[in-house]
């Protein structure tokens, strides 16, 4: 039911996202055909009679929710034989691998970085834990990118420094991408679990005598990780949607580079197809960390029964 | 209480669970990337600056583009690997008639369509007629203009009875009247937009012909793929009229815009040629600039600045004269560009084909700028409004020393004119509309010739010209042009040129500041077949990599 009720949600939240995407564009000083060299009168007239843009911009829009229902984003303004689909088409599928590789390495580093910064929070270990958390936040990815590929391609040549046809290949930007989730995540868990292990209910059972790795993992962490679940939804879309820095340092052919340039570049149709894929994942893994949280956490599911 | 605690450490497994069920699929799709045998390295890897916007030999206009293009679809004449200079194509040879207004090209016998269809005379007109339609939108068509009744054509919109002067005699000939001798037509030849594109395969699909596996092309090379923001896959074309000289079998161009990207490639020995001027890294270009695969050489580029002349105090040839003589040009090529730029202060490079000329203008004299000022009526500076320069930013590459120039030329224009100039820095696409609604005061510009020949830079100043973007116009200068461009003689061609270009230089509606120099980086104990030349065109079929 509950899934159901989000779902109609949708529909209007992705049509005035669409419309909002739709109309700024096209208000923003600066048009799609302007370059370095100018179109002759006749050509800039049938350029923009091509793309609908001699309308007025209601009649722009409702023509191009006609197209959304079938499918159909329009040609890109700025490379004008590919379907705005074709794009997504493409490169979601790559952004998807180095996204979800990233979200799993820094869900994994940053869980366990939390967690042993928390349960041993005052001792050296877990005190040089948070710092590297801090570390983590700290460094840019157009800073440890390149400082990767100096390191590990160039001067200690282990990994390739672009692309992304290999596992191999993947290591230094899946690095690079990670390393600011990871630290951030790191701090969501150890701060969670520090409150969570000054709860009652871990004093009560600590008194029951349950044993410390119990105590950890099976009652503190749940509550510890409440904070990490809400994260990954955004986290998600952000990652699934593309690096700029990454895709543009390691010549990784995802939507990242796309997401910034059509903006730049003033391609309109580009610009609000991916705003609408951007959208729409964001608020599918809001629904899903939304379900995720009612499961994990039992003050929620009690609340909603 | 315990049966809760009990659900809690389920919900906990439940998560493990998810993760393992996203991370299978990752896994999974990696190693099918990984066994993905078609990425193989192919013969040649060139790192070719951004992404084309299109391979449609008719609407694109810069040069990533046109490396690609020159690969897969031929004109009647093509370029010329070692001069870049014209030679034959698909037209084996050609007589000039009638004063030069006449041209009629022979076609090659069996020439072929990569689809197995015979090219014949008849494509030529057709692709032709494509270039010009209005509804394709050229950006370059303006180029097709030399030939008799080609901009009624264009801009007559569907009036077909407006035919323009070229057509197919019979199969293999074709010929083309001009409206004036234009001595460099055969250069503009080589552009893409007079490359013979498939019009039968364009008709079925005229967007997304390209994108057709099977495209039919009649250059040297097919194209096996055009992956976005990865790279364009080159086969060669066994149908290719001089495909025994075509020397490398397959061919990678990547779309790099990074500069770093593009030499850590390279360092890693997964590029073999970087060659463009755009990839340059400028913060390391000291370094670079010492390699001995790096090379350098004179390009068709000008780096300069617009007034927008009908503004006062713009309006005055004194003040923008003042304006340039106070630039200390070698200090911004020696402390900021540092590639090995060569300061002007006139607009057209040398090198040009046949224009040579003994005049020389003056590169920074602040004593001689202070006087114009004064003359213009602002002794001293005093009451000369504050101005703006309007410069696009950008954040890697040679294109991010323009922020820095501003900042000199604003130092520059205090100290040896004492007056006040605010900088505004603005994304490419806004300056650019804004200086073409002459919305602005003085720009950042530049300038890359087309073709080997002054009148690529000189007529840019013409009253008629959509790229002047001054404001300025001079019937004189206008008549200049025309004259030298209706010339057939080449003493009296450059006289007209380099008059054209002294009378642009006292009425100053730009100040170049420096030539662009081409630079590539390859190992030439490596690769083969490229010949620096001005127009930095080195057609990749005749590039290879030497075996060792």
């Amino acid at each position: 039911m509950f899934v159901i009720k989000r779902l109609f949600e949708l529909a209007p939240v992705l049509l005035i996202v669409s419309f909002c995407a739709f109309s700024l564009v096209r208000i923003v000083p600066g048009g799609p055909f302007d370059g370095e060299r100018e179109l002759s009168v006749e050509a800039r007239k049938a350029i923009e009679e091509k793309y609908h843009l001699d309308k007025p911009l209601m009649s722009q829009y409702f023509h191009f929710l006609g197209n959304i229902f079938k499918g159909d984003l329009g040609l890109s303004m700025k490379y004008q034989n590919h379907n705005v689909t074709d794009i997504i088409k493409q490169g979601l599928p790559v952004s998807t691998i180095l996204g979800l590789s990233s979200f799993i390495v820094s869900l994994t580093l940053g869980i366990i970085m939390g967690v042993i910064a928390a349960w041993r929070k005052n001792y050296i270990s877990g005190k040089i834990l948070i710092l590297l958390a801090l570390v983590f936040v700290c460094v840019p990815s157009m800073v440890l990118g390149p400082l990767l590929i100096l390191v590990f391609a160039i001067y200690i040549p282990l990994f390739p420094t672009s692309f992304l046809s290999t596992p191999w290949h993947a290591v230094l930007p899946v690095t690079t991408l990670s390393v600011y989730y990871a630290g951030k995540i790191s701090r969501l868990v150890s701060d969670g679990l520090i409150e969570a292990l000054e709860s009652d209910y871990i004093r009560t059972a600590r008194s029951k005598g349950v044993s410390s790795l119990s105590l950890l993992f099976k009652h503190a962490l749940p509550m510890g990780l409440l904070p990490v679940i809400s994260y990954s939804g955004p986290l998600l879309a952000d990652l699934l949607t593309g690096s700029f820095v990454v895709e543009n340092l390691f010549q990784i052919p995802g939507l990242g580079t796309f997401l910034i340039n059509s903006s730049l570049n003033r391609d309109h149709t580009m610009v609000v197809g991916l705003v609408l894929v951007y959208s729409v994942l964001i608020i599918s893994f809001n629904i899903l960390v939304d379900l995720l949280y009612s499961k994990v956490d039992p003050r929620i599911r009690s609340q909603e029964s | 209480m315990l049966f809760k605690e009990m659900k809690i450490i389920r919900d906990c497994d439940n998560i493990f669970n998810l993760l393992i069920a996203i991370t299978l699929p990752v896994l999974l799709a990696i190693a099918f990337m990984a066994c993905d045998s078609e990425n193989s390295r192919a013969g040649l890897v060139i790192a070719n600056a951004v992404e084309p916007e299109s391979l449609d030999p008719a609407i694109i206009s810069g040069q990533a583009e046109t490396r690609i293009i020159e690969c897969l679809f031929e004109g009647l004449v093509r370029i010329n690997p070692r001069t870049g200079a014209p030679e034959p194509g698909l037209a084996h040879k050609w007589e000039i008639e009638n004063d030069g207004l006449t041209y009629i090209f022979h076609l090659r016998e069996n020439l072929l369509w990569s689809d197995g269809k015979d090219l014949n005379a008849f494509d030529v007109e057709e692709s032709w007629l494509r270039s010009l339609s209005p509804k394709l939108a050229a950006k370059y068509v303006g180029l097709m203009f030399c030939i008799n009744g080609a901009r009624e054509f264009h801009e007559a919109d569907v009036d077909t009875s407006l035919k323009p002067k070229f057509e197919a005699l019979d199969d293999l000939r074709f010929r083309v009247e001009l409206l004036q001798p234009t001595p460099y037509f055969l250069q503009l030849m080589t552009m893409p937009i007079f490359s013979v594109a498939p019009v039968h395969a364009i008709s079925k699909s005229p967007t997304r012909w390209i994108l057709d596996p099977n495209v039919p092309v009649n250059g040297p090379y097919k194209l096996k793929w055009w992956r976005l923001n990865q790279s364009v896959r080159l086969e060669k074309n066994e149908d290719y009229w001089d495909a025994e000289n075509t020397l490398t079998e397959i061919v990678d161009v990547l779309p790099i815009s990074n500069p770093s990207t593009a030499l850590n490639l390279y360092l890693t020995g997964q590029v073999d040629i970087i060659w463009d001027k755009d990839l340059l890294p400028t913060q390391i270009v000291d370094e670079i600039s010492k390699r001995e695969d790096f090379h350098q050489f004179d390009y068709l580029g000008t780096y300069f600045l617009r007034f927008n002349t009908t503004i006062a105090p713009l309006d005055q040839p004194d003040v923008r004269k003042a304006l340039s003589l106070a630039i200390d040009r070698e200090r911004i090529t020696e402390k900021i560009t540092r590639a090995g730029e060569t300061p002007t202060s006139a607009f057209v490079p040398p090198g040009v084909h046949g224009y040579k000329p003994n005049h020389s203008f003056t590169l920074f004299d602040p004593i001689e700028a202070s006087n114009m000022l004064a003359k213009a009526g602002y002794p001293g500076g005093k009451g000369f409004p504050t101005l703006e320069y309007y410069f696009n930013g950008a954040s890697s590459g040679p294109a991010s020393n323009h922020e820095k120039i501003a900042v000199e030329l604003q130092a520059m224009w205090k100290k040896n004119l004492n007056i006040n100039i605010r900088l505004k820095k603005n994304e490419w696409k806004v300056f650019l509309s804004d200086q073409r609604k002459l919305n602005y005061q003085i720009s950042r510009s530049s300038w890359i010739g087309d073709y080997n020949d002054a009148n690529t830079f000189l007529s840019l100043f013409t009253s008629t010209e959509l790229n002047n973007r001054t404001g300025w116009s001079n019937n004189k200068y206008d008549a200049l042009i025309f004259r030298a461009n209706n010339s057939l003689d080449p003493v009296d061609r450059e006289k007209h040129f380099v008059e054209a270009e002294k009378l642009l230089s006292n009425e100053a509606p730009i100040a170049p500041l420096y030539l662009y120099m081409g630079t590539h980086l390859f190992d030439e104990q490596k690769i083969s077949g490229i010949h620096f030349n001005i127009l930095d065109r080195h057609p990749i079929r005749a590039i290879q990599k030497i075996s060792l």
